[in-house]
């Protein structure tokens, strides 16, 4: 490093190019969730009634709560696949304890039993320090090993009529309304909080967040302990929709989670996205769905369609950052 | 033979070689010398094609590699051993060795007689034998070492480069390698190496090259040079920025740090120093001499073996996470801005807010407008550009990233303040910038810690410099500009003064 090169210009910046992409990269996947809204619309004349469109974000809640959950911990750096098993867990267990405790007793107990699971999680990714995909990946497995142990195997079931609440319809179904709630209040701790801050920190570069007196470990277990709770609430929507549980339920919720925060925008490297893309990456998958299902389209090609999407989507970030350097 | 012509590379507006010539005959061991940051590391990449130059030419015998690539350099006979290890660390010996070699192409190196044989031939040509089975990342670092050079030697290089090679071997090896490079020197292979250390190189090398800042200062004969003249060479005079005169501490200043006897690993071996509220100390030393390493044990980024540190007159206690260090009020702007330093994909006015818990009220809630309206102030203070809090931190340069990492710990309102390398990569206009930034903090009685690998930097702002070597403090000396030599004589550890262990 040397003086002697002395009469350089300092160098100039030219921050053009960034806010641009930034814009586009903002408004590029509303403008995508507004297209296809409008191509249903025009297409399928029964897209627009009151009753779908409710019917829309009633069946997307469970998947939205996962995936706010989920962006949370994408936002840390980290991953949690072990959302599905928290999911069918929680829901068997709100079935088996309504009997005992009641409705609103079975519900915090299960999302209790859903925040300490992955409080469990977050102990060993943060006091064990074993990479995070590998860890929730293998507890995934432990957890629906206990949801499968305590039906031994059956689908539980109740009769109290009072379990089903989530069905009940005040203008959005209960299910909507508990989905609209999380995504506000996730959505305002990641954005505006110290906390939120701090996981955008831990997931763009945990050496600088340690050193600048982050607890990190404490974020860690926090922000796995948040995404238990969320697939634990999502759980306990779909035991009370179909008033049963059993342990196959989750398969595919941990994925579909992750997959809802990319489509939406949320870098899988850490350190950038929002919950509000959780939601409107959800929302996308679930307007396929439903428009697969308006337009009579044959549904095989669904997963095919939502393969590519979420393919365009990692693309799209990887570009976007390359182009950043 | 070897010959590299005009060699010129920047990265970014840093520029780190200028058109430097340099020419290595065949039976000749030739060693490049310089201060730390003098581009001699930058200099032997290129030559085996791990680095692009920007400019130049680089030729073994007369012909000109073909394209700058490791694997265009290696055709051409050439080899190097960087700084860096590159053994595959789970790996077995004999499978590092033929790494990219031919001599088996299918099936393992482990039976293969033909490899066993070639590597039990080297070891016995070279003098230094490895087990063939061990796995790489069971060896200790001196063999790991060890295995590099036999790497390049199991080829019969036509030339051999080492960057600093005997920087992590004992005495005793160290002098067998020298033996062992002789002895290729005379069977007609042109070495060329690094070193640190100058009785090392008087003894062992026919040709000494010296850089300084990028620049050729001179080459010549090994017999023409003493250790004098080689440190005279590598310092020189350099023309620098301005350096406001110092405002010196008051006397009675009290001291806000003190460290004990701090010991970790063998990178630190025992370092006590204090700094007085408003002084700035400087750390002057070789790269690799534990400066930084020392530093992170101040903070608690490392947790350090032994000793204890006494923050702004508080209790001794030993390190173990820099949260403590920093509710202390002992901060520490580290070394590597983008690695250890800045959060790039947030904005500026996040990265400021990050290690200032008490910008934001109750829950630590906020909204985005009040950090950018705490971080304007510290943007126009620092003059920070683009002067937007919302701006990208990874899109800025890197003086302006500098400023930023600077500005987010003087806004913690520190009683003690390590920098680590604090100009390293960036322009004039942001160096000056973070000097005066410096200099302003010392004289609001914030106690400075100054670590720097350029001599000018440390004798124009420090009060104090102490000396590291080898993990240890080997010399403490004011801040004048006529203790340069003194310093570098200590640094290097040349025979005489300084190294008074």
């Amino acid at each position: 490093m040397s003086d002697v090169t002395a009469p350089e210009q300092p160098q100039e910046v030219t921050p053009t190019r960034g806010p641009r992409i930034r814009a586009t990269r903002d408004l590029g996947i509303v403008v995508f969730l507004v297209g296809i809204f409008a191509a249903l619309a025009i297409a399928a004349p029964s897209f627009r009634t009151s009753g779908n469109l409710s019917n829309i974000v009633n069946q997307m809640s469970m998947q939205g709560i996962a995936a706010c959950g989920a962006t949370l911990t994408i936002v840390s750096g980290g991953f949690d696949l072990s959302q599905g098993s928290v999911y069918a867990f929680c829901a068997i267990l709100s079935v088996m304890l309504v009997h005992t405790f009641g409705v609103l007793g079975a519900f915090v107990i299960a999302v209790l039993a859903g925040l300490g699971l992955g409080a469990i999680n977050g102990a060993i990714i943060a006091l064990g320090r074993v990479n995070s995909f590998i860890a929730t990946l293998a507890t995934s497995y432990v957890f629906l090993g206990f949801a499968t142990v305590i039906t031994q195997g059956n689908v539980a079931t109740t009769s109290n009529q009072n379990f089903m609440v989530m069905n009940n319809t005040y203008g959005l179904t209960v299910a909507s309304w508990v989905f609209i709630a999380i995504a506000v209040l996730l959505g305002i701790l990641l954005a505006y909080t110290r906390f939120g801050r701090g996981l955008y920190a831990i997931g763009g570069n945990p050496e600088a967040a340690r050193l600048s007196g982050i607890n990190i470990s404490f974020y860690r277990i926090a922000v796995f302990s948040i995404s238990g709770a969320c697939a634990g609430a999502a759980g306990i929507i779909a035991a009370s929709q179909a008033g049963s549980a059993d342990s196959s339920i989750g398969s595919t919720l941990a994925l579909l989670a992750i997959a809802s925060s990319v489509v939406g925008g949320v870098s899988i490297l850490g350190g950038q996205g929002a919950v509000w893309r959780a939601v409107v990456g959800a929302l996308i998958l679930e307007l396929i769905n439903n428009g697969f299902v308006l337009l009579n389209l044959n549904p095989v090609y669904e997963d095919v369609v939502f393969g590519l999407l979420v393919l365009l989507a990692v693309g799209m970030d990887q570009l976007l950052r390359r182009r950043r350097t | 033979m070897l010959e590299l012509q005009n060699i010129e590379k920047a990265y970014g507006p840093a520029r780190v070689l200028d058109g430097v010539t340099l020419l290595a005959r065949p039976g000749q061991i030739h060693a490049v010398l310089g201060e730390n940051g003098a581009g001699k590391s930058t200099l032997v990449k290129i030559a085996a094609g791990l680095v692009r130059p920007d400019a130049g030419l680089v030729a073994v015998n007369g012909d000109p590699l073909k394209a700058f690539t490791p694997r265009a350099a290696r055709e051409a006979g050439v080899e190097i051993v960087t700084q860096e290890l590159t053994s595959v660390p789970a790996r077995t010996v004999l499978e590092n060795v033929f790494l990219g070699h031919r001599v088996v192409a299918v099936g393992s190196v482990q039976r293969s007689k033909h490899a066993r044989q070639r590597f039990a031939e080297v070891c016995e040509e070279c003098g230094f034998s490895l087990p063939g089975d061990a796995i790489a990342a069971d060896l200790s670092i001196a063999d790991r070492q060890i295995l590099e050079v036999l790497r390049c030697l199991i080829r019969r290089p036509k030339v051999l480069i080492l960057d600093e090679p005997t920087s992590s071997l004992d005495e005793e090896r160290a002098h067998r390698l020298r033996v062992l490079l002789r002895r290729l020197s005379d069977a007609g292979t042109t070495v060329l190496f690094i070193s640190h250390f100058l009785n090392e190189v008087l003894e062992t090398a026919d040709w000494v090259t010296v850089l300084r800042d990028g620049r050729l200062i001179s080459s010549g004969p090994t017999e023409e040079e003493t250790e004098a003249s080689l440190i005279n060479k590598m310092v020189g005079r350099t023309l620098s920025v301005l350096y406001a005169p110092k405002t010196l501490p008051p006397a009675e200043a009290e001291t806000v740090l003190e460290a004990n006897d701090i010991w970790w690993g063998s990178a630190v071996r025992g370092v006590s120093l204090h700094v007085r509220r408003g002084e700035i100390v400087g750390l002057a030393g070789l790269i690799g001499a534990g400066r930084s390493e020392f530093a992170r044990c101040l903070v608690g980024a490392a947790k350090p073996d032994r000793g204890t540190v006494r923050i702004a007159g508080g209790p001794p206690i030993r390190p173990r996470n820099p949260r403590r260090a920093i509710s202390a009020g002992l901060v520490m702007v580290p070394e590597d801005r983008k690695q250890q330093g800045l959060v790039l994909g947030r904005s500026v006015a996040e990265n400021l807010a990050l290690s200032k818990p008490q910008t934001s009220g109750h829950l630590g809630f906020a909204l985005p407008r009040r950090l950018e309206d705490a971080a304007r102030d510290w943007i126009r203070r620092a003059d920070i550009r683009p002067a937007s809090p919302a701006a990208v931190v990874g899109e800025l340069s890197g003086g302006n990233q500098q400023k930023v990492l600077l500005s987010k710990w003087l806004a913690c309102g520190p009683k003690i303040l390590i920098v680590d390398e604090p100009t390293r990569g960036v322009d004039v206009g942001a160096k000056a910038a973070i000097h005066e930034m410096l200099a302003q903090a010392a004289a609001s009685g914030v106690g400075v810690l100054l670590i720097s690998s350029e001599l000018e930097e440390l004798l124009g702002l420090a009060h104090r410099i102490v000396v590291f070597r080898k993990g240890e403090v080997v010399d403490e000396v004011e801040g004048e500009a006529s203790e340069r030599e003194r310093i570098m004589t200590a640094a290097f550890g040349a025979a005489g003064m300084g190294a008074d262990e």
